[in-house]
């Protein structure tokens, strides 16, 4: 019996504006990630991608079509729904980090957990192996303010990982950082979709991702235009 | 997630900008002081009103006859049995605890005559021991005492006003003249006080002399007008009168005399204290959701701020409900945070005034008065029992509502935000 994917979506639509202004930012798109993959999805600015993202992390609703992630046909849910599958089962990495200004590296760390619902001592053993692992131990008290680009970028892979979610979903995670810091970045979540076989799904636009990546979807206008 | 949690990213979230929110929780404290030292001083200048006014008219609560207010110009009498009655139903254990003395008076009018003079007055026909304490006449003597002396010319207290026009003083002899039935009947009285109310009719119009030589002028011994009820504060009036109309009605076979509150003798006063609270609650209520519109826009910026924020918590899976409750969190420890300040504050000036009084004296008349009760011009600040409960679940409820708007604002941000650039 084959492993299910990942994701799977079908005939996948997103049209923003009306009238004259409808402008297709997802168009017919189906396509399948499995399970462990390290995939991206690269394209020119309006290529669609972050809305590709957007729907398959069930952050917003497609015009036509259906998704699955993890088994689970999310199109039908409703948005508590959604926000417990994005709780439960999913990991977010963005492109300008987004961590939570007054809560400390390792409250941000665990702030999926604390959701989940997992108890404090739970929480901070598997923050802190995840950061011993990222090369974050001893920043745990500090702010994301006291905290470099590329220290908040790992802190934000923690918080995407520690809760093993089944797909982590990274937009364009490496385009604030500099070359050096962006590689590095890059080595941590190899090494955890190789160690945990964690599936990752890039957005990027960034050839180092590109070249690292086990598949690579290239979209123009919505539409898939390779998958290699 | 818990609350506990939420409470304490609340509170992080307040102080992001410190300034801010010290500024608004100054305004929502400058608020609670303002209404609670308002509150305080106006209820404090209520109650000298109503202590005046009862004090020098016919106690918190007054037994007379049942139709004492309906057929105006005939005197009327309480029946020795019923005043006597009247008398035991005070005494009882739980009434009693309750009251600080009685005073049984008759009223009547009547002709006041010296040397060089004559005029027209009240008499009030009263019991010194018993009046002393309770009535306000004995506490202004200025001059003499009230209805002391033991001679055979029977004491008489009169106002300063009065003494003027009659050109009389301390030991001075003056003829009082009132009706007995169908004949007038005159005393001779030698002046043993002077009494200065600051109320010109009453200094003007009033003599005060022994109940027993006004019953003998009247010749209606044991006759007494009202039997006045003087309790230790107004807030327990209703519940005395009750209490005193119930068990007088069950002594008394026949017709009950009338037992009234204040409220019901001193009308005037009454609905100017209600019409003076109605101006304050007003002022106040303005007041105060003037200021939570402060707050609402101090959070409602937060909220304006931190969509993307709140885009990132929903997209973690965090639900719009605890979104909700987090805005709302931080609103409500705003609130406290001005509330409590104001409160600590505003609780010491009314123990202050408690204490020492506001004196308003350059600001207003000596001879101001309303609803025929003087004002005094040394106002002591008094919060009626549940004033400051009340206050505090209204603002806490403004802090609620000022809150409402952002957080439904923040629960429905748009979780896609997070990921743009």
């Amino acid at each position: 019996m084959s492993t299910p994917p990942a994701v799977k979506t079908e005939s996948l639509r997103k049209i923003y504006g009306s009238g004259d202004q409808r402008v297709a930012a997802v168009d017919g798109i189906s396509l399948e990630i499995a399970t462990g993959e390290f995939a991206a999805i690269a394209g020119p600015s309006g290529s669609g991608k972050t809305t590709l993202l957007n729907l398959i992390g069930a952050l917003d609703t497609p015009d036509e079509g259906r998704i699955w992630v993890d088994e689970v046909e999310i199109t039908s849910l409703s948005r508590a729904g959604r926000a417990n599958l994005r709780r439960d089962r999913l990991g977010f990495i963005f492109q300008s980090y987004n961590l939570i200004p007054v809560l400390s590296a390792l409250e941000n760390a665990e702030f999926v957990l604390l959701l989940q619902g997992v108890d404090a001592e739970d929480r901070q053993r598997r923050v802190r192996a995840v950061f011993r692992k990222i090369g974050l131990e001893g920043l745990e008290n500090r702010r994301p303010h006291q905290l470099s680009g590329g220290q908040q970028q790992r802190v934000a892979i923690a918080r995407a990982i520690v809760a093993e979610p089944a797909l982590v979903l990274a937009d364009e995670p490496t385009a604030n950082l500099d070359s050096a810091t962006g590689a590095a970045l890059l080595d941590v979540m190899q090494d955890l979709n190789r160690d945990l076989g964690t599936t990752f799904i890039f957005s990027t636009h960034d050839p180092r991702v590109m070249e690292r990546a086990s598949r690579l979807i290239r979209l123009v206008d919505g539409a898939i235009d390779s998958d290699q | 997630m818990s609350t506990a949690h939420l409470m304490r990213m609340s509170w992080r979230n307040l102080w992001r900008h410190p300034r801010r929110t010290a500024l608004t929780a100054l305004a929502f404290a400058i608020g609670v002081f303002l209404l609670i030292v308002s509150l305080g001083l106006g209820d404090g200048m209520h109650e000298k009103m109503i202590e005046t006014g009862v004090r020098l008219g016919s106690g918190h609560v007054v037994v007379e006859p049942a139709d004492a207010r309906k057929t105006f110009g005939d005197l009327h009498y309480l029946s020795a049995a019923t005043a006597a009655a009247a008398e035991g139903v005070l005494a009882q254990a739980e009434i009693h605890g309750q009251v600080r003395g009685s005073a049984p008076r008759l009223l009547a009018s009547g002709l006041i005559s010296s040397a060089s003079n004559s005029t027209g007055v009240q008499i009030i026909g009263g019991v010194p021991a018993r009046e002393r304490g309770v009535a306000l006449l004995p506490d202004r003597i200025t001059r003499g005492e009230f209805l002391a002396g033991d001679d055979r010319t029977p004491p008489a207290a009169i106002g300063a006003g009065l003494a003027d026009k009659l050109g009389v003083d301390i030991g001075s002899k003056v003829v009082l003249m009132t009706q007995a039935g169908t004949e007038i009947q005159s005393q001779l009285l030698r002046v043993r006080g002077i009494f200065s109310t600051g109320m010109g009719e009453v200094d003007r119009r009033v003599v005060a002399v022994r109940l027993e030589d006004l019953q003998a002028m009247i010749q209606n011994p044991g006759a007494i007008s009202h039997l006045a009820v003087f309790l230790d504060g107004s807030e327990r009036t209703a519940v005395v009168r009750d209490a005193i109309a119930h068990q007088l009605g069950e002594a008394i076979a026949g017709q009950a005399p009338s037992v009234l509150s204040w409220r019901q003798a001193m009308p005037e006063l009454a609905q100017f204290i209600v019409v003076d609270d109605a101006g304050n609650y007003l002022f106040n209520g303005v007041l105060l959701i003037m200021v939570s519109l402060g707050v609402l826009n101090t959070i409602l910026m937060a909220v304006l701020e931190r969509r993307r924020e709140f885009s990132l918590l929903l997209a973690l899976g965090m639900r719009p409900r605890e979104i909700t409750t987090m805005v709302i969190i931080e609103s409500m420890l705003l609130t406290a945070l001005g509330v409590g300040t104001g409160l600590a504050t505003g609780w010491a000036t009314h123990r202050y005034f408690a204490a020492y009084g506001l004196d308003l004296s350059s600001l207003m008349d000596q001879s101001f008065s309303v609803a025929g009760v003087p004002i005094d011009a040394l106002v002591y600040s008094y919060l009626y029992p549940g004033r400051i409960e009340w206050t505090l679940a209204f603002v806490a409820l403004l802090g609620l509502a000022a809150s409402i708007y952002p957080a439904v604002r923040a629960a429905r941000t748009d979780p896609t935000e997070a990921t743009r650039g």
